[in-house]
């Protein structure tokens, strides 16, 4: 198998896996070892163990299952959003703060509802 | 027979149901949006539903890449609350309209809707993320119905809205007298992935829901790559939405809309009246 090989489905199988908590603590307990039971290749094993989330984006795995590989080491949406951007989780954060500051005029909430304005 | 007494769209997302069950509902960033969603529940409480359809989509959590059906409908008594990956959520199993859900199936599949019948079905945020905001202890029986925004080939939005179309037709053809509101979930902005993570496109979705409310169905002109480029990757699920609308009548009108952008999402929520012909 070339270092390059990457099987998508595989990954995907991994990751779906992951819905069954004892799967997550054997990934806990040794994430390589867990990754063998499944043929990821060799850089498909290698995006996995690095938790590189935007390489197995751009490889073609759903984030609708990375995100259970985020459930199962304890990383949020926001935090692999924020390394996907290339951002510190900081960073997002002000990008995400200012995102609501500009957008508010556009919402329309019930009138007890809307949020004060700054 | 059956009636069509509301269309209710509304978005879904991991972070409403976080939200649900830290008991965080009235932090100031998100009481707006549980307001608007309290807003929509009292409204539909109003319209006195028997049964809801529930559109929404999957996220790799029911379904899996060995076969995912573009369109499937859930005709199970009840359905299962999934483990995304932090465990199940505290919810009783959703009791389901089976007798409803059957006739659906049939009639779709008569009106040429080749859709697939789900005997056990697990309800994924798709579902569990808007539904107890909307009805907290499952007095209604449901019957979800998934379309597939996730495995490619995607059934296009034209599609959707003729699942729609032969949805709101089944409804009609249901012998019993019962009175059944059309939620779809999902959308509206968002974006999960690469530079652009967490962008909200607040210009579209507002347009998205002047479209819905004074011309439906020329949204069922774009293509998912239209909603894609509009609204970002993810925001497709708003075919979801046009399901919805394209099982009201023609005739019928949105009653109010709430819109708050905010984090990653442009959450909405918007319900609609259906009419009669003059």
């Amino acid at each position: 198998m070339k270092a390059d090989d990457i099987d998508v489905y595989e990954i995907s199988r991994l990751l779906y896996s992951l819905r069954d908590p004892a799967n997550r603590e054997a990934f806990r307990a040794g994430a390589e070892a867990y990754c063998r039971r499944f043929a990821p290749g060799p850089r498909g094993m290698r995006l996995l163990l690095a938790r590189d989330w935007q390489g197995l984006v751009d490889a073609g795995v759903s984030v609708y299952l990375l995100t259970k590989l985020g459930a199962a080491t304890g990383v949020s949406l926001l935090q692999m959003g924020a390394k996907m951007r290339g951002m510190s989780d900081e960073q997002f954060q002000r990008f995400l703060e200012e995102q609501n500051r500009r957008n508010r005029p556009l919402a329309l909430l019930p009138d007890e509802a809307r949020p004060p304005r700054t | 027979m059956a009636t069509i007494v509301a269309g209710l769209g509304c978005s879904h997302a991991p972070s409403i149901a976080h939200a649900y069950d830290s008991g965080n509902e009235r932090s100031p960033a998100l009481a707006p949006l549980f307001d608007a969603f309290a807003h929509a529940a009292r409204w539909l409480a109003e319209r006195r539903a028997d049964a809801l359809v529930v559109i929404y989509n999957d996220h790799v959590d029911n379904y899996f890449f060995d076969a995912w059906p573009a369109f499937s409908v859930g005709v199970a008594a009840e359905y299962e609350i999934a483990d995304e990956g932090w465990g199940p959520r505290r919810f009783p199993p959703v009791p389901g309209h089976r007798a409803l859900a059957r006739h659906i199936a049939a009639h779709l599949l008569e009106r040429g809707i080749d859709l697939t019948a789900s005997h056990r079905m697990q309800l994924d945020h798709g579902f569990l993320s808007p539904m107890p905001l909307i009805d907290e202890h499952w007095r209604v029986p449901v019957v979800p119905l998934t379309i597939n925004v996730v495995l490619e080939p995607l059934p296009t939005p034209a599609r959707c809205w003729a699942l729609g179309e032969a949805l709101g037709s089944a409804i009609a053809s249901y012998a019993a007298d019962l009175r059944v509101a059309v939620i779809g979930t999902g959308g509206l902005s968002h974006q999960l992935t690469g530079s652009d993570f967490g962008k909200v496109y607040a210009e579209w979705d507002r347009e998205f829901l002047a479209l819905l409310d004074h011309a439906p169905q020329t949204l069922a002109r774009y293509t998912m790559a239209d909603f894609a480029r509009l609204g970002g990757e993810h925001s497709i699920e708003v075919v979801q939405w046009l399901a919805m609308r394209a099982a009201l009548p023609a005739v019928s009108r949105m009653e109010f809309s709430y819109y708050y952008p905010f984090g990653l999402m442009g959450y909405a929520i918007a319900g609609f009246r259906p009419g009669t012909a003059a």
